[in-house]
């Protein structure tokens, strides 16, 4: 039986299709191990945030140049999300110098220690509740895009994942080496050893080499086992680059680390105890208070020839503060032979709005009610800004964008 | 067979005088020399290699592949199919003692050959401008590798610019068809990244999956038999629209 054309072609087609669509759905079945891999941490983040109560994440990194370790450091991060609390501590050997430090935080305040000193900042903040201490990384806006652009450059390295699945127990392998790692990925990771990681002035800070040419990424690798639960328990990885220093020596320069999660339910957030410690509070952002009352003021400067010349001065004076109303008074003092047509001057006695970093107040100049900016500037100066607008996500801005208003005002003391 | 034989060198006799050869020849060496002035120049100013641990050779297939690899298949593709019709230079083929089938799979092979012949020489001069820029090449046997296994998807590529030739009428209509349809499948592949293995086209950098120090032989299994089930319905569809085509 000879098949007509037209069968002959319906023929290659249907096998053609049959061919390529089975291979295809096994292959999207199969999923890449970077797939699991990748679902596996949305699936560990996911029930961290939201299904757990609480746990605990070591952390561990060192670097290492041709083999000899330079920095090595260790954190500790607990965290309660029942309680939206977290305490980290960390431990670092820089060149045989130890530094470690720790830092306790929650809806409330944030208590921190430095090491060296073993004093402890209070840090009161001031919008509680606002923000949540412990976040899904994936719900981060713009996570999505991310990730498309980080599969995009993944690329076919993929499939360079391997998964094992031992006991319930998957683990996840990848080991890039030689010619796999894409130029790109190459070339931007070299670039930010040069230039980001390591600049010249901080490695002969380190006693290390700094890599001159011939800049390459040797290779990564690294491996990750998820649970039972689907939560991945650990994840080990390396990465190395080689470089050539200024005579001509070649050197290796490599980082690892290892990230673990334990103790889920079983981890304990607890606020450091205070009592016989040197404590120093602050508070975020700032508030006007009467420490505040006092004169401030500045110079008004003009440009003649090609030197600067003062006119005057600006003053800006708070007599009062008092259950969140300021009062007080700005005015101009000019010199003999700058006096304008105009001065300005006005007197206020207002309500503060406290806001994330400033105050703002309003007053009456001409007969026209105006909004003004009271920030802090250094210790005990002001930043006074005059008729500004307020923007809807919580900032400002003035309404006068030329130079001729200087907005530091310096304390007198007399 | 005698038949198929004279059809088949016939086709190759017509690319080999076509002004596109000299200008895919002198385009391809300017191209990989300007390459490999972008590599030096960056390892002498910025001090990054940019090859990395890898060679010259592949580093200038992952361009090439998706650029100027491509662009000359398509010329010449386009060429044996949509201009012979145009031209109606066809008719002289067809009058001859091969069936259309004969002359269809001459010229399926003839572009089969060239996509070889354009590798191969984009290989020999990468791996003589590496000389200068990274040494004598380590490891030979994966750079061969790597552009033998290319040749697999940028066939399958042409079979389907064939197959829009074959539909087609004119020749303008085909190149830029071809253009679209190819960055149409290269965006899909990145906004549809889990189900890329559809397209043939996320098949065009394959043979990093036999660089590395694992090497996943099911993968490859599963990409070969895609590509597979790509080349035999395109070369079918086209095979049955190039029976039917009107003089």
């Amino acid at each position: 039986m000879k098949l007509s054309k037209k069968m002959t072609a319906l023929c290659a087609c249907v096998v053609g299709v049959a061919l390529l669509t089975t291979s295809a759905f096994a292959d999207v079945l199969i999923g890449s191990g970077y797939y699991n891999l990748k679902n596996a941490a949305k699936t560990t983040a996911a029930k961290l945030t939201n299904e757990t109560d609480n746990f605990t994440i070591d952390i561990a990194a060192t670097v290492k140049v041709d083999d000899k370790a330079i920095v090595e450091s260790t954190g500790q991060t607990k965290c309660d999300v029942k309680n939206q609390a977290t305490e980290e501590s960390f431990k670092t050997v820089d060149n045989g110098k130890t530094e470690d430090g720790y830092t306790y935080s929650d809806k409330e305040e944030s208590i921190s220690r430095d090491g060296n000193t073993g004093v402890y900042y209070i840090y009161k903040k001031t919008n509680t509740g606002k923000d949540s201490v412990i976040e899904n990384p994936f719900n981060v806006k713009g996570a999505d895009d991310v990730e498309k652009i980080i599969d995009a450059f993944v690329g076919s390295l993929q499939d360079t994942v391997q998964v094992e699945e031992t006991d319930g127990k998957k683990m996840y392998t990848g080991n890039l080496s030689d010619a796999q790692i894409p130029p790109l990925v190459n070339a931007i990771s070299s670039y930010a050893l040069k230039y980001g990681i390591l600049d010249k002035n901080r490695s002969e800070d380190m006693g290390i080499p700094y890599p001159e040419t011939n800049i390459y990424v040797l290779g990564a690798s690294g491996k990750a086992i998820e649970g039972k639960d689907g939560i991945i328990e650990s994840v080990i990885g390396s990465a190395s680059a080689s470089g050539t220093d200024e005579n001509g020596a070649a050197h290796t320069y490599s980082v690892e680390f290892s990230v673990s999660i334990t103790d889920i339910n079983n981890t304990t957030v607890a606020k450091p105890d205070l009592e016989g410690e040197d404590v120093e509070y602050s508070t975020s952002g700032f508030e006007l208070s009467e420490k505040y009352v006092g004169k401030y003021k500045n110079d008004i400067v003009k440009q003649e020839d090609n030197s600067f010349v003062k006119c005057g001065e600006r003053i800006f004076e708070i007599t009062s503060v008092e259950n969140g109303v300021m009062a007080g008074k700005y005015y101009e003092v000019y010199n003999n032979g700058y006096q304008p047509n105009t001065k300005r001057e006005f007197e206020f006695s207002t309500k503060v709005t406290k806001g994330d970093y400033f105050n703002s107040f309003t007053y009456t100049e001409n007969g026209e009610e105006k909004t003004g900016i009271i920030e802090e500037s250094g210790k005990q100066n002001l930043m006074v800004s005059l008729d500004i607008e307020m923007n809807d996500d919580g900032g400002y801005r003035t309404k006068d964008s030329s130079k001729n208003f200087d907005e530091t005002f310096i304390r007198v003391f007399e | 067979m005698s038949d198929f034989r004279a059809a088949y060198i016939n086709e190759l006799y017509k690319i080999s005088k076509k002004k596109k050869i000299t200008v895919t020849i002198i385009l391809s060496v300017l191209a990989v020399i300007l390459t490999g002035i972008v590599v030096y120049a960056i390892n002498r100013f910025a001090g990054i290699r940019i090859t990395g641990y890898s060679e010259f050779p592949t580093l200038a297939l992952s361009v090439f592949s998706y650029t100027l690899i491509p662009l000359f298949t398509a010329f010449v593709c386009i060429d044996m199919f949509s201009s012979e019709f145009v031209e109606q230079t066809i008719k002289i083929t067809l009058t001859g003692p091969a069936s259309r089938f004969k002359v269809f799979t001459a010229k399926v092979l003839a572009a089969a050959t060239f996509i070889a012949a354009n590798l191969l020489f984009v290989m020999l001069i990468t791996l003589i401008v590496s000389l200068f820029i990274n040494g004598i090449p380590t490891d030979l046997f994966k750079i061969i590798l790597s552009y033998i296994f290319e040749f697999f998807p940028i066939f399958v590529f042409a079979l389907m610019i064939i197959l829009i030739c074959n539909i087609t009428k004119g020749t303008v209509s085909a190149f830029m068809i071809s253009i679209l349809v190819f960055l149409l499948l290269n965006g899909l592949g990145i906004v549809f990244s889990a189900y890329k293995s559809f397209l043939f086209t996320s098949a065009f950098d394959w043979y990093k999956l036999f660089l590395g120090s694992y090497i996943n032989f099911h993968k490859i299994f599963r990409v070969f038999v895609i590509l597979c089930g790509y080349g035999i319905m395109l070369f079918g569809i086209s095979n049955y629209l190039f029976d039917k085509k009107e003089l």
